[in-house]
């Protein structure tokens, strides 16, 4: 099946949010990976408003929070810098 | 039909990335993927799997082990699933696509929860789809 036009504007405004969450992350990350090396962080409106050290407890958090885990941008950040080829 | 794409620096080097939502047999997310032209999978890695599903995705019947930076199992995941992405003129644009799921072999903390999932060239291939050249705002999109 072909690429189809559907009518889903929650969807286009949520991936609008998450896409500004996805860049201020990647512009930002040398800031801050060293502060949050081995946690699971979560960023909304270009803050990061969470951090644990497992997902579970993030996933609580996320709940507490009143956000929705799938669409929530949720990232771990290493231990140790990972450089791949791919 | 023009999508956004962004040059994301991740694990050492500048990677080409997209923010989409996948909707499949029991999950329905959003998530970035890598764009990677040298896979000829699709693949939502674990660290979204686990994340972002309630797939009992370590039970899930093995397609074949593949090797990335280190021995990944393809795991098959029911059906074809939709790809939404935002499109420039803020359009919801869909498209149906088999993914698999991919499991790390070394159960590296490090590796499973921080890889992305990925976008490969299949899709790429089964609809026409390339990554433009710059615009003047110095911004790349996956174009047809």
């Amino acid at each position: 099946m072909a690429a189809q036009i559907i009518n889903d504007s929650v969807t286009v405004q949520l991936l609008s949010d998450f896409e500004k969450e996805a860049e201020w992350f990647f512009q930002k990350y040398n800031s801050f990976k060293d502060e949050y090396r081995g946690k699971y962080v979560l960023v909304k409106n270009k803050k990061i408003i969470a951090v644990a050290s497992d997902f579970e407890t993030l996933q609580k958090k996320v709940k507490e929070l009143g956000l929705d885990i799938t669409s929530s941008f949720i990232k771990y950040i290493p231990e140790k810098d990972i450089v791949a080829i791919i | 039909m023009k999508i956004p794409v962004n040059d994301f620096n991740w694990a050492g080097g500048e990677r080409y990335m997209v923010s989409l939502r996948i909707v499949g047999s029991g999950f329905n997310f959003l998530t970035d993927a890598i764009i990677d032209t040298g896979s000829p999978w699709s693949i939502i890695m674990e660290s979204d799997l686990k994340a972002k599903t309630r797939l009992p995705y370590s039970r899930l019947p093995k397609y074949k082990t593949v090797n990335l930076i280190t021995r990944i199992e393809l795991l098959e995941l029911s059906g074809e699933c939709k790809l939404i992405f935002r499109d420039t003129d803020n359009n919801a644009v869909q498209f149906s696509h088999k993914m698999y799921g991919g499991m790390f072999v070394d159960r590296n903390v490090q590796l499973t929860q921080a890889f992305p999932s990925f976008i490969g060239k299949d899709f790429l291939d089964k609809n026409n789809l390339f990554i433009g050249k710059r615009d003047e705002k110095g911004r790349r999109y996956l174009e047809n």
